[in-house]
């Protein structure tokens, strides 16, 4: 009797699972996701308060804070810092940062702004040196 | 003596169960984060600003990310609401939020060609229910000499 062979025939009938393709589908979905994850672009943020009106105290009010507002006609921007004219972006980085920052800063925007016109009016605050910077809506 | 000739030789190979493991493993975390990128993030063409030196991550938990579209439409992950019911959700989000002592982190993200007035509705009612903090989104990179046109 050949019982040996019998038992070689039996071990070779068991069905095995090949991983090769299991592999495969696994590598591409990896593939995949991290591609998809590396098209996510990272953001950042500026933080903002909403212009309040102050209540009324007896105490002597604050350094009043600097009026910074945004214009624009057509494709041109303009700038004021309270009633003084400001050409672009990087003068008016310049001018704030020769004011006191201790009062913040509070930004508006006129007629036909867009929320570009606002952020680049709100970094400009932020870049040179103010950690107070407010929103106060159009009317 | 018979010598059995058509046994085969073991194979050399090496042991793929390690990287399977590790392979199943970045599988599940690339799904789990490419779901939470996907539900915070909607594609918008953000102001394209540095933003804060100071800026924190958003955190999920304490939260609420608002899109504004350049047509004024208002989502929250991913949902639009009228202006009236967002300031509402909102402010339900500001109070669970302050009940456990921490702040409702407010994260604006417009798109940069929205209309300012659209920006200025939506403050407005949120402050109206008492939130006045917010972060506005950027794209975190800095735009070309003179503002964006």
């Amino acid at each position: 009797m050949n019982f040996r062979r019998r038992e070689v025939r039996a071990i070779e009938s068991i069905p095995r699972l090949s991983l090769v393709a299991f592999i495969d589908i696994v590598l591409f979905l990896l593939l995949y996701l991290m591609l998809a994850g590396t098209l996510a672009p990272p953001e950042s943020r500026l933080a903002v308060g909403l212009e309040r009106p102050s209540p009324a105290t007896g105490k002597a009010p604050p350094l009043s804070p600097i009026k910074l507002r945004v214009d624009r006609s057509g494709e041109r921007l303009s700038y004021h810092i309270g009633q003084r004219e400001v050409e672009g972006r990087e003068a008016v980085v310049v001018a704030l940062t020769q004011v006191p920052k201790d009062g913040g800063v509070i930004v508006t925007g006129g007629e036909g702004t867009i929320v570009a016109d606002i952020a680049a009016s709100m970094q400009a605050a932020k870049d040179a040196g103010f950690t107070r910077v407010s929103y106060a809506p159009g009317k | 003596m018979k010598f059995n000739r058509h046994q085969p030789m073991p194979e050399a190979g090496f042991d793929i169960t390690s990287m399977i493991d590790v392979v199943l493993l970045l599988t599940i975390f690339f799904m789990m984060s490419s779901q939470f990128s996907k539900v915070v993030q909607r594609s918008l063409d953000l102001p394209k600003e540095v933003g804060d030196a100071a800026d924190k991550p958003i955190d999920a938990e304490v939260a609420v990310v608002v899109d504004l579209e350049k047509d004024g439409r208002l989502s929250v992950g991913g949902r639009v609401y009228e202006l009236d019911r967002l300031a509402a959700v909102v402010a339900a989000d500001h109070q669970k939020v302050a009940a456990t002592g921490q702040v409702l982190d407010v994260v604006i993200r417009a798109d940069r060609a929205t209309a300012t007035t659209h920006l200025s509705r939506l403050v407005s009612a949120l402050s109206a229910e008492g939130v006045t903090e917010w972060r506005l989104a950027t794209s975190g990179e800095r735009a070309s000499s003179g503002g964006e046109r």
